[in-house]
């Protein structure tokens, strides 16, 4: 036997302090039996402990020392005798293990015995513990592994002088289970793995002490899951001849699978009672379409089969280069059949199934090959670090939606590309650029390193200024060829330029700067009276094919007598001068500030060094909503020729049926890029708000129009085509406005009735005859709101029927597509209906339309209360019920219904 | 008293058999297997209904199964998948202890029905369900103050926005529709005087409820009365005048002859059927409970000791509701050891119409033939497949088919496996010359099946036959 002696290794006072934050792993930890020398440090104390078992002291036994980290690891000799030495009296935790025995801590609060023993108990007395189903039977076979131990918060290793390079235990036929050689509280998280359930990881806070711990019995610590098998096989799409060699994965439960030479393949331990997707990926080198496969939930336990029919198509190698230095870059290379192709429809359903679309990375020689279809499509890229070249700017809206609605990715590159049939090859090459930096000095004899100057598009075309300190800075990402007016700006020193910057100019560049100009005015109502508090603004146009304007310097306010004076302009710039007047009841939540009025004071104004143009009175005319030229809303308009343009401001006012304001409305201006158009897909789906408002107790309410979200709906939602503002009002509904149907943005009167829920039910009278069980399935309910009840009453006392009487409207007011078609009401499996969003008071008039044909026709009032009053269609010959604000249809007997 | 509700003796036309010993299981609890029927035919009706009537029907769960239940329970509600609180409550009608008193709570959770789609709060919906166990088979009272005042349904009927500025209907007005009077009994004023008395109860503060562990004593939520919002002037409700508030009103509407005919209705509607039972029979269940102070206990012991209750057209008269049905086929099928999954059974009853701690409305499931539409027969078949297909287990293990063939008191002819089968499984009545007629087309069919799949055979087809729909 051999022969050990303990050995401490007292690393811990050189590294405590170097390490203090990074925690120490065994393998730094000197091997043992090599005494490592030390610089000298205060000892504090020297301890030395015993293991003993009930059979005396164990030899062999492993000790650890913690405190933050891991302090010693020593084993004990033939006496049972270990020891370290620490050099605090702060508490520390010992951790014993020895082979068939239960690990020990030991929580040492301060350390001043220099003696102590460790008790360890044989394995025999380990507790138990229970896994079972949701009928709270035993598991019986599972599979427990430990990954990892903690000691506090501390991670440690599995004790590797117990023999075992890993914790495992299975439960026995009643689903019990319990660990060799580890005492529960050490346990870290444990994977459980097993027939027919749902692998899961449990935590090792579930094995430590309860209450409700039964001692007889022990303790119950998981439910698993049921699980699922799902079999399938792969084939091509056209030839139907099975595929080998296709990764079948599920993602969120991470189980694969690749499906064998018959394109067969099985997926076990996915979760029962819950819908999944699978994708199935072609491995090596045949070039089909990824794919995502929903799996729809099944009652019981048998393997759900699903077959997929992949999709040949062409390969297109990408290659990448970086622009600079002529390597490969890495990127994310995508591919887009679009709209034209005919296989666009199957690519987007897939990437709905999916959630994302498929991507390859380029290799390390920037290459990546993806499957493209035949007919047009798109390679596309996204390289971080690279900003988007000229291919991504210059897409149409069109195209630009297109990618940003099936992708929403920030793409570095585009190419088209067009493959003729399934033989064609496609490569394509991008080369991407980080673009050239160009530094610029800026030359003037007095400048010094604290003078500060605003910079603008110094990183790219569209960047924000920058302040810079000391007469020098760099411009970036010059694209090759690429042209670029860039503004210096000195406010406090009074001087600026502009400078055109080349894409091949030679750096450094010199940039002389001119004494500023300025701008002065007084603006006046048309009574002449001072318009103070009023901010006035500067902007220039953007910079080449960019639109719109930029705001180049700050803003100033009138003063009481509604003079303004902005000193400092940049000379030989052409300036917008505009007055806003901001709105006082701005509403915090709203991202910019409400805009009221806007008034443009000059346009085009060139300003010149050394002078200050006074713009004298201006007297501001009635408010006048601003016009921002841009592409956008030209696009806006073009979509339909009508005006269609993105209002800045829309207000107005909500009240209910008597007139009283309407308050707390919750007003959004939203839009619903994906939307179909049948109002049942459409309720599913989440709009995404672009701005919002609350009524105010007048029922007034404001909601500001960001002007960049015209971008925003040229790019997503087709010109703003689904656009609307929505109103919702407690009890009251939902009112929806398209935008193209605001005609003036602010003056909206809106008008929410009282919303009333009618439910009911459409039955058959007669009981069932047991021995033929007829059935009704579902029918069809539809509402029409009527005449008021005094055209009514006074059309039948003049002798004619309802049937003459007029139908005003069908409710349907929460579809703004429905038109003059009433919605339908189907109803559930137990003949129960439910139509929301009902007029307060109306008459209405319900149908209902029996799957084999009958039909009911019944009028009520929509009033909360019962005792409800009703009038019955004569030409019905059934009869009906009702019951307050819940209806009851009832048709003949079963078998007249079959 | 006795008039309709006289005491059954087994007599000659009404004797103590099989098809009666089914028909009281499925019907007070959820179906029973070989076993029990035989043993409740041989030890006669006193002791049988007895033994239902203390809740001792099935056998006395082992030691442990309490801790499991509640650690099911516990990991349901931490999950907040509604799918796993049905599991648990189907797993104590299906192996609990005590049929009856699920059957009971799910009574209860159909007249008082709340849905979880508006409290979405899987331990409020817990709590109401314990206040109809714990409740459900003593003084009527006593579970509709619990009920009335426990957070679910406050929230359910919009209690928090029922002010003394601006009154609230529905929970005054349900209370008198649903929970007590029934429709036809009070006035539209009556329910507006009731909401004013009902005006200051509310829930604690929502924000405050969704955090913590609610099963820890600590954790407290309970009706919290905003004595700012209680309307303190003068009410008249059902011809009382008086300062009443919420507990006065409850006083009032508990005195109503009404309330003792709406819970006789409720009754029979739950252990007969819908709409069977006769008004007068009903009126007279009705004058005995207002005669025990709405003891509900006493009305479950009337009911289930009648005549009426034993009488020949009550036998596999109604249509068997889901759960009746699905449990009904698993316990008769001796399913116990090797139980079916209760997550995929939630599934089923879904499918089948009953989402448990979701009723599609206020008024709660209408049941009767509506259970049965184009859609609920599809998936009634499929459960029956499933079923004795793989158990449902996820052992995919099917009844032991054999074993229960052993079990039956007579397997050596193909005709009289397939008799009993029917017994069991179906509540056949041998005597009848229908339902022997069924025995024997089945008996014809299996004898052309191999031995080995005879029964699993012989089973399904029984379980999909339109005599299966009834209990």
């Amino acid at each position: 036997m051999a022969f050990y002696k303990s050995k401490v290794v007292i690393l811990f006072l050189l590294l405590s302090f170097a390490t203090a934050f990074a925690p120490v792993h065994l393998a730094a930890v000197q091997p043992q039996g090599v005494e490592k020398e030390l610089p000298a440090k205060d000892v504090v104390a020297h301890f030395q402990g015993t293991v003993v078992t009930g059979e005396g002291p164990i030899s062999g036994a492993i000790a650890y020392v913690f405190r933050n980290e891991l302090l010693s690891e020593s084993v004990t000799n033939e006496e049972g005798n270990f020891e370290f030495d620490l050099d605090s009296n702060e508490p520390v935790q010992v951790l014993v293990a020895a082979k068939g025995m239960i690990s020990q801590i030991l929580y040492m609060a301060t350390p001043k015995k220099t003696e102590f023993e460790i008790r360890l108990q044989d394995q025999q007395s380990q507790r138990r513990f229970r896994i079972i189903d949701s009928q709270g039977m035993g598991v019986a076979d599972a599979k427990l592994q430990v990954l990892n131990m903690r000691a506090g918060s501390i991670n440690i290793p599995i004790p590797a002088g117990l023999g075992i390079s890993q914790l495992v235990a299975s439960t026995d036929k009643d689903g019990w289970f319990q660990f060799p050689g580890i005492t529960p509280s050490l346990v870290g998280q444990i994977k459980v793995t097993g027939q027919g359930i749902v692998t899961a990881t449990l935590s090792g806070e579930s094995l430590k002490n309860s209450t409700s711990e039964n001692a007889t019995t022990g303790k119950i610590v998981l439910v698993a899951q049921p699980a699922r098998t799902v079999v399938g096989k792969v084939v091509d799409r056209i030839s139907k001849a099975p595929l080998s060699d296709v990764a079948i994965t599920q993602a969120n439960s991470g189980k694969r699978a690749v499906v064998d030479e018959l394109g067969k393949f099985e997926l076990s331990g996915l979760p029962a009672f819950r819908p999944l997707v699978l994708t199935a990926f072609p491995n090596g080198d045949q070039p089909y379409h990824s794919i995502g496969v929903p799996v729809p939930i099944m009652q019981g336990f048998d393997p759900t089969e699903v077959n997929i029919e992949m999709e040949p198509g062409v390969w297109v190698e990408s290659s990448v280069k970086d622009f600079a230095t002529g390597e490969p870059a890495r990127a994310e290379v995508y591919y887009f059949p679009t709209p034209k192709n005919e296989k666009f429809q199957s690519f987007f359903d897939s990437f709905q199934t999916r959630g994302r679309p498929f991507s390859r990375t380029t290799d390390k020689s920037g290459v990546a090959r993806v499957v493209a279809a035949a007919g047009p499509g798109v390679v596309a890229i996204v390289a971080q670090g690279f900003p988007p070249d000229e291919s991504v700017n210059e897409l149409s809206d069109e195209q630009r939606a297109m990618l940003a609605q099936i992708a929403g990715l920030q793409l570095t590159a585009v190419k088209w590309i067009e493959p003729k049939d399934l033989n064609d090859e496609v490569k394509v090459d991008f080369i991407v650029s980080k673009g050239r930096a160009i530094e610029v000095e800026i030359a003037g004899q007095q400048l010094g390193p604290s003078d500060q100057f605003v910079v603008h598009r110094a990183a790219s075309k569209n960047s924000f200024a920058q302040t810079v300190q000391g007469p020098e800075f760099v411009a970036e990402q010059f694209h090759p060829g690429e042209k670029r007016q860039v503004l210096v700006h000195g406010p406090q020193l009074g001087l600026g330029a502009v400078l055109e910057l080349k894409a091949d100019a030679k750096s450094p560049v010199a940039v002389k700067l001119d004494p500023t100009g300025g701008v002065m005015g007084r603006l006046v109502d048309k009574e002449g009276e001072p318009q103070p508090g009023l901010s006035v603004k500067f902007e220039i146009e953007a910079d080449g094919d960019q639109d719109g304007y930029q705001e180049i310097a700050t803003q100033v306010f009138t003063d009481a007598n509604g003079r303004f004076e902005k000193p400092s302009l940049i000379a030989t710039l052409d300036y917008r001068v505009s007055a806003i007047r901001p709105n006082k009841n701005q509403q915090k939540m709203m991202s910019s500030p409400a805009v009221d009025s806007r008034w443009d004071l000059a346009k085009e104004l060139k300003i010149n060094s050394n002078e200050v143009v006074d713009l004298g009175s201006i007297v501001l005319g009635a408010t006048e909503q601003p016009e921002l030229k841009r592409t956008a809303r030209e696009n806006f308009a073009a979509k339909d020729g009508k005006s269609n343009s993105l209002p800045s401001l829309i207000s107005g006012n909500i009240a209910n049926e008597s007139g009283e304001p309407i308050t707390n409305a919750a007003i959004t201006f939203n839009t619903w890029p994906n939307r179909s158009g049948d109002l049942r897909q459409d309720m599913k789906l989440v709009p995404t708000v672009l701005a919002q408002a609350v009524s105010d107790s007048s029922g007034n309410f404001q909601i500001s129009i960001e002007s960049s979200l015209e971008e925003k709906l040229v790019t997503t939602d087709d010109g703003g085509k689904n656009a609307a503002l929505v109103v919702v009002a407690e009890k009251r509904g939902a009112i929806q406005i398209p935008l193209a149907e605001i005609a003036d943005p602010t003056k909206l009167k809106l008008k929410m009735n009282r919303e009333m829920v009618i439910r009911g039910r459409v039955t058959a009278t007669e009981g069932v005859d047991s021995q033929k069980i007829s059935l009704i399935s579902g029918s069809q309910v539809s509402v029409y709101e009527l005449e008021t009840l005094e055209k009514i009453v006074s059309s039948l006392k003049e002798g004619n029927s309802l049937e003459s009487t007029k139908h005003l409207a069908p409710v349907s007011t929460l579809d703004p597509a429905a038109g003059g078609t009433p919605l339908v009401w189907e109803t559930s499996s137990n003949g129960a209906f439910l139509v929301r969003n009902v007029p307060f008071n109306a008459i209405l008039e319900l149908h209902a339309l029996s799957e084999s044909g009958k039909q009911k026709t019944i009028m009520v009032i929509s009033r909360p209360t019962r005792g409800f009053e009703f009038i019955l269609n004569d030409d019905s010959p059934d009869k009906m019920q009702m019951q307050g604000s819940r209806v009851k249809f009832e048709f003949g007997s079963a078998a007249a219904e079959k | 008293m006795n008039k309709y509700w006289k005491p059954y003796q087994p007599n000659e036309q009404m004797p103590w058999n099989i098809p009666r010993v089914w028909m009281l299981h499925r019907r007070a609890g959820f179906g029973a297997n070989w076993q029990q029927l035989q043993r409740d035919v041989k030890e006669g009706f006193p002791k049988t209904i007895s033994r239902v009537l203390s809740d001792e029907t099935r056998e006395q769960a082992p030691d442990g199964s309490e801790d499991t239940t509640d650690y099911l329970l516990k990991q349901a509600v931490q999950s907040r998948q509604l799918s796993r609180l049905s599991a648990w409550w189907i797993l104590k009608m299906y192996l609990g202890p005590d049929p009856f008193a699920e059957r009971r709570t799910l009574m209860w959770h159909n007249h008082f029905a709340t849905s979880n789609r508006t409290i979405q709060n899987l331990f409020r919906m817990y709590t109401q369900n314990q206040i109809f166990r714990e409740l459900g088979n003593g003084k009527f009272a006593a579970l509709l103050e619990k009920t009335i005042k426990d957070p679910a349904m406050l929230v359910w009927l919009n209690a928090n926005d029922n002010r003394n500025t601006r009154p609230n209907e529905n929970l005054s007005r349900e209370l008198m529709e649903l929970f007590t009077l029934g429709i036809g009994n009070y006035t539209e004023k009556d329910v507006k005087e009731a909401a004013r008395a009902l005006a200051g109860w509310t829930t604690s503060d929502e924000t405050m409820q969704q955090q913590g562990d609610p099963f820890s004593d600590s954790y407290e939520d309970k009706m919290k009365v905003r004595s700012y919002w209680q309307d303190k002037f003068f009410k008249t409700i059902l011809g009382k005048s008086g300062i009443w508030d919420g507990d006065d009103l409850l006083r009032i509407v508990l005195e109503h002859p009404a309330t003792s005919k709406r819970l006789a209705w409720r009754v029979c509607d739950e252990l007969f059927g819908e709409d069977v039972v006769s008004d007068e029979a009903l009126s007279e269940l009705a004058t005995g409970l207002r005669e025990h102070d709405l003891d509900m206990s006493w009305a479950f012991e009337t009911v289930l000791k009648s005549e009426l209750f034993f009488s020949k057209p009550n036998l596999k008269s109604r249509i068997a509701p889901p759960e009746t049905y699905v449990l009904g086929c698993l316990i008769a099928l001796d399913t116990q050891k090797c139980p079916a999954s209760t997550l995929a059974l939630a599934d089923i009853f879904t499918s089948l119409g009953r989402s448990l701690f979701q009723p599609p409305n206020v008024g709660g499931w209408d049941g009767g033939r509506l259970w049965l539409n184009a859609r609920t027969v599809v998936a009634r078949s499929n459960f029956v497949h499933a079923v004795v297909g793989n158990g449902l287990n996820r052992n995919a293990t099917p009844p032991n088919f054999d074993g229960i063939v052993e079990s039956l008191d007579d397997n050596k002819s193909a005709g009289s496996v397939v008799g009993q089968l029917g017994e069991l499984l179906l509540g056949l009545d041998r005597d009848s010359k229908e339902d022997q007629a069924m025995i024997d087309a089945v008996t014809k069919e299996v004898e052309k099946q191999p031995a080995k799949s005879r029964w699993a055979h012989a089973s399904r087809l029984m379980l999909n036959s339109n005599s299966a729909q009834l209990c």
